[in-house]
């Protein structure tokens, strides 16, 4: 159980994407039909219709077309359902390959405008002729470098501010690199970066995912950097856990920003002089929590900021409840109820929710910045890195 | 072979798409790379069409709406100035650059002001070349 090994689903031999070696793992070894997946679900809490048991059901009696479109898309692939389940069916997994399968057929283009900025996004930076510009979020004083050991990995996070006009998401990258700064490392920020593509592979666009996977790794490769620091809990499941199954051998240590604030503190390279006199609470972001065995490193980031009072939400760890959006692609009422339920609890313990995730961040504000449901006490969503980068001073 | 600039052009329904239409009622002329496509305002202008324009191979996009004050929706055209220059920063960070898109309003007796600013348009891209994720496009 102690192994961190990401959503893995067992594929047969040519450990390709069809989904039925998956289909077959689920019915044969997997599912005992025990609903527990459906009680634990979040989008069943609000919309009762659905049910990965079912899904799971339909798929074994009628084949795996039997899935609806509509069972498709809702799922969050947020992996509360395989936390608790006693055989542990890799139901995110089964998910992804059905899409995977079903996206020729559906021809879906965007559920809203935001998942069809990141799809769009995605592609472009899957074309080979590409000369970004990705540094003019670096503000003065930060220092970066063409070449170095360690690579800042930005993600999509300089395009975010196109769209997200609410949330400042580069506030997340300059923390990041005054943070690495003040530790002493000047960390490489490539033009060459391309979108990890971890919306694209969610979403089943499979082609477009090992382009870039591909596209990235060969710069990475070149570049000879022996670690990479990514601020984004989606970049940081992609680049460790999915990218050595597309591009083979993978040499490169990838760690969560929080990882590595973690590791400087305990070594002593990096001091939090200046108190944060904060009340905060933490929401484990699925890609970071779940799907990556990562729970401890923000905890201990947090418990090391002076001033800094940390209350416990009540569904933490494993059963943290998702922010409402998985990889852009399921947003509407339901999750807008979700995000309700979960703010409700957040702002019952602290006045912050501080994510390590920047697209928990944005799904957050993005509810806030709207019009809640009902009436929600003031609260704060905050990265944890821009709030490491407070308490240096 | 000459490089002809592909350019859509989002015009909103009440002003953009009219001068467009009064352009063609008064036979002015204007380069047939320009493609319109019309809104029912600009103020549903996204970053995700700009980008989508330019990822399928277009080598500029243009957005016509009403003058300010003159919107259909009150605001519409004000959100999408907005939008407009949001995207701009995308496209920068693309190495696209910002001069391939333009946000510019023509009532819907100015015909002569969308042709005029079609050509225009039309000429400043063609001086900026392909756009660089044209070529994977089959045209």
């Amino acid at each position: 159980m102690t192994e961190a090994v990401g959503i893995q689903v067992t594929l047969g031999p040519d450990g390709g994407a069809s989904p039925d070696p998956a289909l077959r793992v689920l019915t044969a070894e997997g599912c005992i039909q025990c609903n527990k997946c459906t009680f634990s679900c979040p989008v069943h809490r609000v919309d009762v219709l659905f049910s990965p048991r079912k899904v799971i059901l339909q798929a074994y009696l009628g084949g795996a077309d039997a899935v609806s479109e509509r069972d498709l898309w809702a799922c969050l692939t947020c992996g509360e359902c395989q936390a608790v389940c006693p055989t542990q069916v890799p139901y995110p997994a089964f998910i992804r390959a059905q899409r995977e399968k079903l996206l020729p057929a559906m021809e879906r283009t965007a559920p809203c405008k935001h998942g069809g900025f990141k799809d769009v996004l995605a592609k472009i930076m899957a074309k080979p002729d590409l000369k970004q510009d990705r540094r003019a979020w670096i503000g003065d004083g930060l220092k970066v470098a063409d070449r170095g050991d360690v690579i800042y990995f930005t993600g999509c996070m300089p395009y975010l501010d196109g769209v997200f006009s609410y949330c400042d998401s580069a506030r997340i990258g300059k923390a990041a690199i005054k943070i690495m700064n003040a530790a002493g490392i000047v960390p490489v920020v490539a033009n060459a970066e391309r979108c990890c593509g971890h919306d694209a592979m969610w979403n089943g666009d499979r082609e477009t995912y090992e382009k870039l996977a591909r596209a990235n790794a060969a710069w990475i490769r070149e570049s000879g950097a022996k670690r990479l620091v990514t601020t984004c809990a989606e970049c940081y499941s992609m680049l460790k856990y999915e990218y050595p199954k597309v591009v083979g051998e993978w040499p490169l240590e990838v760690l969560h920003m929080s990882e590595l604030i973690e590791e400087l503190v305990k070594a002593g390279k990096l001091k939090f002089a200046r108190p944060v006199e904060l009340t905060v609470t933490y929401q484990d972001p699925c890609r970071l929590g779940r799907h990556s065995k990562e729970y401890d490193a923000p905890r201990e980031v947090l418990k090391a900021i002076p001033g800094l009072t940390f209350v416990e939400m009540d569904r933490i760890r494993e059963n943290s409840m998702c922010c409402g959006v998985g990889a852009y692609s399921n947003c509407d009422a339901a999750t807008k109820f979700m995000q309700q339920e979960r703010l409700e609890e957040a702002a019952s313990k602290a006045g912050n929710l501080v994510t390590a995730c920047p697209h928990c961040r944005i799904h957050f504000s993005c509810y806030l910045d709207g019009r809640p449901v009902d009436p929600l006490p003031e609260l704060k969503i905050v990265d944890l890195t821009e709030l490491a980068a407070q308490a240096l001073g | 072979m000459t490089f002809e600039p592909e350019i859509a052009a989002f015009c909103c329904n009440w002003c953009g798409y009219a001068a467009a239409d009064q352009a063609g009622a008064a036979k002015l002329e204007y380069p047939a790379g320009v493609k319109v496509i019309r809104l029912m305002c600009t103020g549903m202008m996204d970053p995700y069409y700009v980008l989508r324009a330019f990822e399928r191979g277009f080598d500029g996009v243009i957005v016509i709406g009403c003058h300010l004050g003159a919107c259909h929706y009150k605001s519409g055209n004000v959100q999408a100035q907005d939008q407009v220059k949001r995207v701009g920063q995308v496209l920068r960070a693309l190495g696209l650059g910002e001069s391939r898109l333009m946000m510019t309003a023509a009532s819907a007796a100015e015909g002569s002001v969308f042709a005029d600013t079609a050509n225009a348009f039309v000429e400043k891209v063609r001086k900026l070349g392909p756009s660089p994720l044209r070529e994977v496009v089959a045209q």
